[in-house]
């Protein structure tokens, strides 16, 4: 193993400025992640110029292989937290997201997940927070499946490597259906699930999919996302 | 007086959001301040499961019996005897919210045996079941906020409430926007801080608020690069409040991690997530009732808030301008490494005096941090170069505290005193802030915890801590 890698990231000062490449020369430990590199860069954020900068801005909140962190890594869509440099061609080209508006650096806005899920009403409606209520049975698999569904982290990965998302299309994306799947599903959640089927069968839903399969690659919590497609569109 | 102004819930964790949605059900207007999305709160990456008894009155004193016990006379006995009955109605809730839970052979809920549990009580929702419960949760907000019965803020970090000068009132609260790193200031009369950040416990301490047994605080085991540094993943000690989590502070209320377990000196498994989803209802609860009575409102509130303003300006600017040889993440990574070989490898009397010089040292040190980064959009090293200040106060709190509670009891161990020592421990430790430096004082349990109950008597008597 090198001693040493060297790491180009496609830094952006805010929202409205240019972005602009920039490399740094890291020492390279074993099992060292994408994320380990920018933590290193936080701690001795000098480029490979020798000049001081500021250290790169990440969403640095991953716990516990919860996974937040995507980036482009080398042009693909790559967990920052899971993607080791020894398993990447060097020099590693690091990018944020390209379907999102960049707010810093590696920072981007994922509002539009939340808005999405607005839109597919992606929640139960309830009378009040107590009530008289009989918990409905369940098969161990059906829980399951719902557990998997309820597991997303918001990541915006699915979004990113889906050709039918960009900010021209009306379509909402995969992490939004998906939960409003997991909802559908429930007992409470079935009942309700007229006031959902027409925006799920609109081109902000499920019309707006075209079969590509990106997305359940990219997931990083293993979310059977073609699955929740074919479900919904039935 | 009544008053208009809307409850302020800062927090993006199990507490806050259960506060939120308890407010919005009793018709109490609201602003919800997240300091980030819900997705990212730290709980999220817990692996502990939900304790709740089954159905049968035995299985319910059994819950509550298990919990006293865990917590080695420290506890606040009515609070968990309500919490552990409350736990049937608070799953109801959440399934009826979406919540998948594991399921058995016949297709109800799956109920296992916790670590030294007597009784199968723990639910699980896969690995992450606070995970499952905060998307759940996240979803109940997005109904509420799409239907205009709650606001919510993103991005605004909780720099200092404002309380009135005889510390009697809270007055407002100052918030810091992450993109443009403005202040903003919303006077207001009632603000729940529910927080897992080590930081508003130190800035609330700092500002006069008592802690509670802060030697039971937890130093995480792996030296995580947050902007949170203790991550008070089921956190005991805390910032002290009443059975309703008020503080002192009329207006000011904490629950969750932020506030010091009512659990006292350990929990069982399953009861850390049912403890923070039960205080954010209390706590809603509380401030409901108190917004009926009369609050005396005092005058001078704008002078106040200037006078504030100017002297977070002035730190601001002091960051600002430090251009010194440290780096504020290195430092960082020097504290973890002293708490850590001070109080979770080892932890007596040599390790932690060892860890407290450590802290000195870099309290010494800290003018001396040089900033690398000035700009003044979405610029995590200004926030964290203040934590760090913050976080070193909260550390050598914590382990003076610990020094100076020589026996071992539940989430307290001390290497060199293994036993526990009822005849002088037996107490709640009390820290306030003063200018020569913290001040550590014992109070007395509740008359029900000095009985010391016989382990196999379940009778409860309903006195409170």
């Amino acid at each position: 193993m090198p001693s040493h890698f060297q790491i180009t990231i496609l830094r952006q000062d805010h929202t409205d400025l240019k972005p602009y490449p920039e490399t740094f020369e890291i020492p390279l430990k074993p099992r060292m992640t994408v994320s380990d590199t920018l933590k290193h860069i936080r701690r001795f954020p000098v480029n490979i110029n020798g000049k001081v900068v500021a250290p790169v801005v990440w969403q640095d909140a991953c716990v516990n292989e919860n996974c937040t962190c995507q980036f482009l890594v080398g042009g693909r869509v790559s967990s920052g937290c899971k993607t080791r440099i020894e398993d990447l061609a060097c020099p590693v080209l690091l990018e944020p997201l390209s379907k999102f508006k960049v707010l810093r650096d590696l920072l981007v806005d994922l509002s539009p997940l939340r808005q999405a899920r607005q839109k597919l009403k992606a929640w139960n409606d309830l009378s009040t927070m107590f009530a008289d209520h009989v918990l409905s049975r369940q098969s161990h698999r059906q829980s399951e499946d719902q557990i998997r569904l309820n597991s997303c982290l918001s990541c915006g990965a699915c979004l990113e490597v889906c050709p039918q998302y960009n900010q021209r299309s009306p379509y909402g994306g995969v992490e939004a259906l998906a939960r409003a799947a997991l909802f559908q599903q429930t007992d409470v959640g079935r009942l309700q699930s007229e006031n959902r089927q027409a925006i799920l069968r609109s081109r902000v839903g499920i019309e707006g999919c075209d079969n590509a399969q990106n997305c359940v690659r990219a997931c990083p919590q293993g979310i059977p996302l073609t699955e929740v497609l074919v479900g919904l569109s039935r | 007086m009544t008053t208009s102004a809307p409850v302020l819930i800062y927090g993006n964790d199990l507490s806050a959001l259960m506060a939120a949605l308890r407010l919005v059900d009793l018709g109490v207007p609201l602003q919800l301040i997240l300091p980030k999305p819900v997705q990212l709160c730290p709980q999220a990456g817990w692996t502990d499961g939900l304790s709740v008894s089954g159905p049968s009155p035995e299985e319910l004193k059994n819950h509550v019996h298990d919990s006293l016990l865990k917590s080695m006379g420290l506890s606040d006995p009515a609070y968990l005897e309500n919490m552990c009955a409350m736990a049937p109605e608070i799953l109801q809730y959440l399934t009826r919210a979406g919540l998948p839970v594991e399921r058995n052979v016949e297709g109800a809920v799956k109920r296992i045996l916790g670590a030294e549990a007597s009784v199968s009580r723990l639910l699980q929702s896969g690995l992450k079941t606070t995970q499952q419960i905060l998307n759940i949760l996240d979803s109940q907000i997005l109904r509420f906020e799409t239907s205009g019965h709650l606001v919510v803020h993103s991005g605004w970090d909780l720099v200092t409430p404002v309380i009135s000068n005889d510390r009697q009132h809270l007055k407002g609260v100052i918030f810091k926007n992450h993109e443009n790193q403005d202040f903003t200031i919303l006077p207001c009369q009632s603000l729940i801080v529910s927080d897992v950040d080590g930081i508003l416990i130190s800035r609330l301490y700092q500002k006069g608020l008592a802690l509670k047994n802060p030697e039971f605080l937890r130093v995480p085991k792996d030296a995580l690069d947050h902007f949170r540094f203790f991550s008070m993943n089921a956190s005991l000690g805390g910032l002290k409040t009443d059975s309703g989590h008020q503080t002192d502070v009329v207006g000011l209320y904490v629950s969750g991690e932020a506030s010091a377990s009512k659990h006292g000196a350990d929990v069982p498994d399953g009861n850390r997530i049912l403890e923070n989803l039960y205080s954010g209802i209390k706590v809603a609860q509380t401030v409901h009732a108190d917004l009926k009575k009369d609050h005396p409102v005092s005058g001078d509130r704008l002078l106040d808030f200037s006078r504030e303003m100017n002297l977070l300006k002035q730190s601001q600017q002091q960051i600002l301008d430090m251009a010194g040889p440290e780096n504020v993440w290195r430092m960082r990574d020097e504290l973890f490494m002293a708490l850590h070989e001070g109080c979770v490898s080892r932890r007596d009397h040599e390790s932690l005096n060892q860890a407290l010089d450590v802290i000195h040292d870099l309290k010494e040190r800290w003018p001396r941090i040089g900033l690398n980064d000035h700009a003044p959009f979405y610029n995590p090293e200004i926030t964290q170069i203040q934590n760090l200040y913050d976080e070193l106060v909260l550390a050598e709190v914590m382990i003076l505290s610990i020094l100076m509670r020589t026996e071992s009891r539940g989430g307290h161990r001390r290497d060199d005193f293994d036993s526990t020592d009822d005849a002088h421990f037996l107490k709640h430790t009390r820290v306030t802030c003063h200018e020569r430096g913290p001040e550590i004082s014992y109070d007395d349990v509740s008359e029900y915890n000095q009985k010391m109950p016989d382990p196999f008597q379940t009778r409860l008597s309903p006195e409170v801590a």
